[in-house]
Formats: C-alpha cells, structure tokens, sequence
C-alpha cells in the first residue's frame, strides 16, 4: 500500500473519530428526550400538543415497494497506470522516468435500490465511470537527454540511439462498469446492520497512449554560403519526429458479490463500509503502432544507411560545385502488432469507507474513501529490440474521496 | 481563554495566507549572448616602413616575406554569418535574428559583407636605408593579416614582384564595427529563459578573396567563433566553434539559454 493510500484510510478513520466526537455532543436522541415539564395549573388552558417531529429514517415499505437513489461524487485518481513517457538521463547520478501526469476529474457514481415488497430484499443497480486524460510536452531544446520508451528500439531518436530532445505524449483511460444485483439483509442488531449483494456486472475498459518524439535542434554544420546557395532549404534534413501509439480495449461481463456493513453510532450518524468482488470474462483487443526515422544515402538505385554523424560529414563535403547533400534522404522504420478478440478472464475489487450522516426523513450525507480496482483490464503487446513479441498486462486502480447523498422515497 | 485560541487561530490564517502569495519571483530571466567570429591563416611576415618624399608621407611600403617567417595569426577574411532563435517552449517559432544571407535579407547587407579582424601583432624590422629621393621610417615586421599589408606597396622578394595597395576591409559583424582593426565586433542577442540560439559562420572561398596568402603552401584558414553569455565566456551546448580547414567552410553550433 503506498503512502498516500495509507494517508487517505488515516484520514478515514480520523473523519470517522471526529464524527464520533461530534454525536457525543449533540443532544440526546429523541427516545430519551427529557420529560416535559409540570402542566401549568388547572385554570389555564392547557397547551397545544407539540408539533410531531419528522420521523428520522428510512419511511416504510409502499405497497408497490420503495425507492431509494444515491449519488456519490468523487475524484478517482488513477493508480497503476504505467504510462512512461521516457527516461530523462540529464547528467544526474541516476536517470528518471518520465511518466504521465495524474490528475483527478470528479465523476458521479450512481445507485438506485427498487425495495420488493414484504421485505423480499432489493434489487440494486450501480453505475460507474471512470476516465482520465492526460497530456504533457517537453521542448528542451538541443538537449538530447530523452530515452524513447515507447517506440521500438533501433532507429528512434536523432543519433539512432534513442536519444531526443523534445516530446508530446497524451493518455486516456476509461473504466465504464454496470451493476444489477439482488441484495438483502443478512444480518441487523441495534448497533449493526449488514447486506450481502450478489449479481450481474458488466465492464468496458480502454487505454490509449501515444507519443511523438522530436529531434528540435540538431548540430547541424551551416547551411550558409558558400557551399549552399543562399536559398538552400535544409527542411528535408530537419528530423522527421518518431511516433508510437498503442491502445488496449476490453468488454466483458460476469458475476460479482458484496458485503456492507453499516455500524450505528448515533441516531443520526453512521460508519459504513463496503466490499464488493468481481469476476468477469471478456474479449481485449490490443493494438501497437511505431515508426521510427533514419537517414539514407541515395546512389543511384542503392540506399546506404548513414547516422547523424554521417549526414554531417557529407554537409561539411558539400561544396560550391559538388552537393552530396542532396543525395540525403529519411526512410522509415514501421512497425506494429495487433491483437484482436483475445478472450480474457479480469477481476473487481470495489473497497469503500465512510461516515454517513442522517441529515432530514431518510436523506443522508456520506463521505469517505474508495478503492476500485480492475485486475487485468488492459494489455500491451509490442515487438522487442530483436523482434521478439513483448506482453504485459496492467491492473487499473482508482482511488479517491467521495461525498455522496442519497434519499429513499 | 476562548479569544486567545481565537487570536491564534487568526494569526496562523494570515501566516497561511502569506505563504501562498502568488506574487513570488519566477525562477530564470533573460540573458544577453554575444558573438564574435575570428580567421586565423599560416602568413608570412614582412617588413613594412613609412616611406617619405623628404619630409612628406608617400606610402607604405613593404619587403618580403622575411625568410622562414611563416607564422599562424588572425586575418582579416570576409565570411556570412547567420543567427537563428529558437524561442522557449516553441519549437516551431524559428527567427532570424542576423542573417547576412543577402537573398534572406532583402538585400540589405551582402552575404559576404562580415569580416574578421586584423592582425595588429608588430616586431621589429631591420632599419632601411635612404633611397633618395626617399627615407624610410617607423621599421617594423607584421603578417599579411595586417593593416599594412593591404594598403602597402609590397615588394615581394621571391620573384613576384611588386604588388600595389589592395581595397581595406571594413572589420565588422553584421555592420557592428569595432572600436580598432585588432578588436572583433560582437553581435548580442537578448535571450529569455529556454531559449536556444543557433550561430551559424561559414568563410568565403579563397579564390574569391584577397591574395593573402603565402603561394604553394596550404594557409590552413580557420574560422572561429566564440560565445559570451553576460560578459562570460561561455561553451555552447553542441556543434562546433571551429571550421575545418577546408576551402568554404564553417562553423555552427546552439546554446540552450537555462
């Protein structure tokens, strides 16, 4: 568990002292609300009866059932996400990675439970939708500092050696997941009360990240008279920028179970917590895409391969009456693997915490903290430095604060 | 006991609120780069004098080259000169901030209009005696990169003959003067934090310059160039600062501004 997850459940549980402390200082509950006082004397007219107070909780049951809606909002911050841009290696003892940013957009999550008459359990339905769009560039201009970790090794980067001195990377992952379960109580006592869930469950699950790599200020030798004409364009020589994409998408649907508990500390305050687990089976299509650039002498029908320091040696021959410069030319090294309707079998680990507050008839406040784990949703495949098939699978992990309300009509 | 965790209470709020004032200074600035660009050839030295009429200045004149006298030193050669800015965080937004590339600037300064300094190195040189009706003062020895022997009258003594003065070029960069023949011109560029500078320098050819330099023997002309960021000396980030010697030419090199 990495630090900051630790700090959220600190801050979990402290939310959940705090509310503690906080019923110790409201007034008693209205069961044991102190007696009224002696009724004035005979001879004056007795007081109106006290305004009967809106009864707090849950209404019972319609005949047709009840209702209940809930929507929490919350800002998932993605976990595992494994997007690495590039390794920075500056002069600095130890190189870095250069990943993607993360940032936390707010998302509803949505719950709607259609209460069966005579206590026949509920019928639950859950939404959710995670997603998560990142971009970052990176200019630094003539300093080719930048290891590509997203294109195929070989010819990417200004020297063939991967190295770059500027990039544009963007990432997106989405998580969209539907739940239609059976729940019921399983067990109530004055202090707790517990509900098992168990049902159907869909998910859909995508990841795109994709690079450009730029070689911006190569040292070139000059393009400058004498040996060029005053209206040379060094254009075609300036680097064609390499570029990978890769994507990941899966669908599938299975069964899931869950269990939460609502421990009752106050009339009007509760700690809830909820586990739900998941199995799902479904198909992923994996795609990659790189192309990396290189130079190449043209003589005549051959094509020689040249490094950078190559092409500068055939600028500084260049001369008033001979250009070799125009025989320079880019070529492209492609590269790509695919993979589609691969049948996969991923996992759900749904963990949430909070305090909820009773605040008005059966509306109430919660906030807390939520782990949502996809187990093998996404997968890359991609050709190694000798051609061999790399794969990996990646686990997608949101977590993050919410604050829901809900209300049962 | 209530107001003072109330006071305290204010007192750390406006110590958080003073901490986040979003007016602290940004890191990095501007900067100043200069460039200056220098020629050095292997020459011979000559012995130039002061020639007079009586007591009347006629000319320059100069005997030579001094035997075993071949020297490196700066010369005065004409090169085009080209400086590209690349800004901060954009690197797409290329702009010329010198271009001595005549067909680039409209015409207004010729491509190969920048020269390098003179050589103003002097040794002494043995006296000449009076040939009457002349007199021949101020004796000293300098290299074919100096002053004297552009507008002297050369008497060669390996047989050539006699050479006539030829045309003084004017030492500048990009039409910045220097304040003596011996100092070179530096061009300055305002640069801002990320900004990366590209100086480009090549030599005009040799058959297209003055003669020079010494016959059958290879002058190795060099251009060079070197870089002061705010006053200092400072090494670019890659390229080179030195040409080749080969005829035409150049350097180029890019300084990435922190």
């Amino acid at each position: 568990m990495s630090l900051s997850t630790r700090r959220q459940w600190a801050a979990a549980v402290c939310a959940a002292m705090i509310a503690l402390s906080a019923s110790a200082q409201e007034p008693a509950p209205a069961g044991e609300e102190p007696k009224p006082e002696t009724p004035a004397p005979a001879a004056e007219a007795p007081p109106a009866p006290p305004k009967p107070k809106t009864p707090l909780g849950d209404p019972p049951l319609h005949r047709w059932g009840g209702l209940t809606i809930a929507v929490d909002a919350w800002g998932p911050e993605l976990a595992n996400t494994n997007y690495d841009v590039a390794v920075i290696n500056d002069g600095g003892t130890y190189p870095r990675v250069l990943s993607m940013p993360n940032d936390a957009p707010t998302r509803l999550h949505w719950r709607a439970w259609y209460h069966l008459p005579k206590d026949m359990g509920s019928i639950r339905f859950e939404y959710d939708s995670m997603r998560d769009e990142e971009d970052i560039e990176v200019f630094d201009t003539g300093n080719f500092a930048y290891f590509e970790l997203l294109t195929v090794p070989g010819f990417g980067g200004l020297s063939d050696n991967g190295l770059v001195d500027g990039l544009a990377a963007s990432s997106t992952t989405k998580t969209r997941e539907v739940r239609v379960e059976y729940e019921r109580v399983a067990f109530e006592s004055p202090r707790t009360r517990g509900s098992f869930h168990v049902g159907y469950r869909t998910i859909d699950h995508s990841r795109e990240f994709e690079a450009t790599y730029y070689s911006l200020l190569p040292p070139f030798p000059p393009f400058l008279p004498p040996n060029f004409p005053e209206t040379y364009d060094p254009s075609p020589l300036f680097p064609v920028p390499d570029f990978a994409r890769e994507t990941s998408d899966f669908s599938g649907h299975g069964l899931g179970a869950g269990l939460d508990v609502e421990f009752k500390l106050h009339p009007r305050v509760s700690i809830l917590a909820g586990l739900s687990l998941g199995a799902v089976r479904g198909s992923i299509d994996t795609r990659y895409q790189s192309l990396t650039n290189f130079y190449v002498l043209h003589v005549g029908d051959q094509i020689f391969y040249l490094d950078f320091q190559d092409v500068v040696d055939i600028i500084n021959s260049d001369g008033p009456n001979n250009s070799p410069t125009d025989q320079i030319g880019q070529l492209s090294d492609a590269s790509a693997v695919a993979f589609r309707d691969r049948s996969r079998m991923a996992y759900e680990l749904d963990l949430s915490m909070g305090v909820q507050f009773k605040i008005w008839r059966s509306l109430a406040a919660t906030v807390g903290l939520r782990e949502l784990v996809y187990v093998d949703v996404a997968s890359e495949a991609r050709p190694g430095f000798h051609g061999e098939l790399l794969e990996k699978n990646f686990t997608a992990g949101y977590e993050g604060y919410f604050f829901g309300l809900s209300y049962r009509f | 006991m209530r107001r003072g965790w109330f006071v305290f209470a204010v007192l750390l709020a406006a110590g958080f609120a003073a901490s986040c004032d979003s007016s602290q200074p940004s890191v990095g600035g501007s900067s100043t780069a200069a460039v200056q660009i220098d020629a050095r050839a292997n020459v011979d030295l000559y012995d130039c004098y002061d020639r007079f009429l009586g007591t009347t200045f006629d000319r320059v004149v100069c005997t030579g080259p001094a035997p075993g006298s071949l020297t490196n030193r700066p010369v005065p050669w004409r090169y085009s000169f080209r400086v590209i800015l690349v800004h901060g965080g954009q690197p797409n937004n290329f702009e010329i901030v010198g271009n001595s590339i005549s067909a680039q600037n409209g015409n207004t300064f010729p491509t190969f209009g920048d020269v390098a300094r003179f050589d103003v190195t002097t040794a002494s040189a043995p006296i000449r005696l009076d040939e009457p009706p002349y007199n021949f003062q101020n004796p000293r020895r300098v290299s074919q990169g100096h002053q004297d022997f552009f507008i002297g009258t050369i008497e060669f003594t390996d047989g050539r003959g006699i050479r006539g003065p030829i045309p003084l070029p004017v030492v500048n960069i990009l039409g910045i003067t220097s304040s003596g023949p011996g100092v070179s011109p530096r061009y300055t560029i305002e640069l801002s934090s990320g900004d990366s500078l590209i100086v480009e320098a090549a030599k005009q050819v040799r058959g297209q310059g003055p003669d020079i330099f010494p016959p059958n023997i290879e002058p190795s002309l060099l251009l060079g160039a070197r870089l002061f960021v705010n006053g200092a000396e400072t090494t670019p980030n890659a390229g080179t600062v030195e040409s080749s010697s080969a005829d035409g030419a150049g350097i180029s090199f890019n300084y990435i501004s922190d």
